[in-house]
């Protein structure tokens, strides 16, 4: 595998018709549809067998196709939980960046916190006055 | 036809350590650094003529008993991942054979003498990923053509049969029209990714509402020309309320599928 450019990342296209590298982590059900069932098999009494990773594959997907039905009946809590949705999580990082900008700015032009929707328009005026 | 490997009896006890094999890669030249890829475990790799084989010491109890969890944490999770890390890593240095999750080996001269026996096939089986990588493509249908619980949106009023037959038989037509638009689409989007593709796997339905799974074999100098077709394809796709993805450079897990035979006494 020889990656088009040298960051080494995956290239994901979809999600939200745009093209992009992520760094962050694949989700679980990404890697587990990519890895589980596939690759060399060693056959034969030489290998020690813990893991019937057959059986498990086949339980895997029925849970993933479960979650499919589930959603498709509006049951679909998980997909806002960061912690079993990687969308979720991106979701929330960008909330915290998002906060983080606000109070940078609020600093910035000293306002604080405390500032209320109603507060807004005065504070406009203010400013406008001050100018 | 050679069975998989046979399951441990119930009562036979477990070797201390066993050989967790990731992957298999050309011996040399050697594979590059794999950083953190073990996540703790020293990768080691085992060499046999022109092929090697990476590899790391553990206990079988670990991978005893797996649930199917899917969530992060998990021991399904955390072995998943941690094989995952390993293959990619490998792969980043050169052609690598992802090995099955979970395969385990007594000890390093099974490992060996299976090196040994497959030479010829594994080098055969590196020839056809050398120098290309993994690219798959997931399309989820739009819900309310997929489910069988869609709800009619006619126009009939309550009490009103007729209304209410003849505007299940609207959204039936419509549901249909959309169907055949969505998979002509995929087919298309699949047809054009092939042209850039060495091979392509079998299409694979992993869900309930999955339209396509597929995965293609890409090499190097094509990948800037597929990723273009597939961000041409996947906008048409989103624009008919498919869920479409493709993701890559990856591992080649699905064009990896040798079967190596290993008998103690043969």
């Amino acid at each position: 595998m020889n990656p088009s450019n040298s960051s080494g990342g995956i290239t994901h296209i979809g999600g939200h018709g745009v093209a992009g590298r992520t760094p962050r982590p694949e989700s679980l059900a990404d890697v587990l549809e990519r890895v589980l069932d596939k690759g060399v098999v060693v056959v034969g009494d030489i290998g020690v067998s813990v893991l019937d990773i057959e059986l498990l594959t086949l339980k895997v997907r029925l849970l993933i196709a479960s979650a499919d039905t589930a959603r498709e009946m509006g049951i679909d809590w998980w997909t806002s939980d960061p912690f079993f949705s990687s969308q979720a999580r991106r979701s929330e990082d960008r909330n915290r960046e998002l906060e983080s900008r606000i109070a940078e700015l609020e600093q910035q032009f000293g306002v604080g916190s405390e500032l209320t929707e109603a507060d807004a328009p005065r504070q406009q005026q203010r400013e406008d006055g001050e100018r | 036809m050679a069975s998989p490997t046979e399951p441990l009896d119930q009562g036979a006890a477990l070797p201390a350590e066993c050989i967790y094999v990731y992957g298999i890669v050309d011996a040399t030249p050697q594979p590059s650094p794999l950083g953190n890829a073990g996540r703790g475990a020293a990768l080691q790799i085992a060499a046999v003529g022109a092929v090697g084989a990476v590899y790391s010491w553990i206990d079988p109890a670990d991978l005893q008993d797996v649930q199917p969890e899917i969530s992060e944490g998990s021991r399904l999770a955390r072995l998943v991942r941690r094989h995952d890390e390993v293959v990619t890593a490998l792969a980043l240095g050169g052609a690598v054979l992802p090995v099955r999750l979970g395969t385990l080996l007594p000890d390093l001269p099974s490992l060996t003498k299976i090196l040994r026996d497959a030479g010829a096939a594994i080098l055969a089986a590196l020839d056809r990923v050398r120098g290309c990588a993994q690219w798959d493509l997931r399309v989820v249908t739009p819900a309310d053509e997929a489910s069988p619980l869609a709800t009619v949106s006619g126009s009939g009023e309550a009490g009103s049969g007729a209304a209410y037959l003849l505007g299940r038989r609207d959204a039936r037509q419509r549901a249909a029209h959309r169907r055949s638009e969505v998979h002509a689409a995929v087919a298309k989007l699949d047809e054009r990714l092939a042209e850039f593709a060495v091979e392509r796997s079998s299409p694979g339905l992993d869900g309930a509402t999955t339209c396509l799974a597929r995965s293609y074999l890409v090499r190097q100098e094509l990948q800037d020309d597929f990723v273009a077709a597939a961000r041409h394809g996947v906008s048409d796709l989103e624009g008919l309320g498919c869920e479409a993805a493709v993701r890559g450079p990856l591992p080649a897990y699905s064009f990896a599928d040798v079967r190596l035979e290993a008998y103690r006494h043969d």
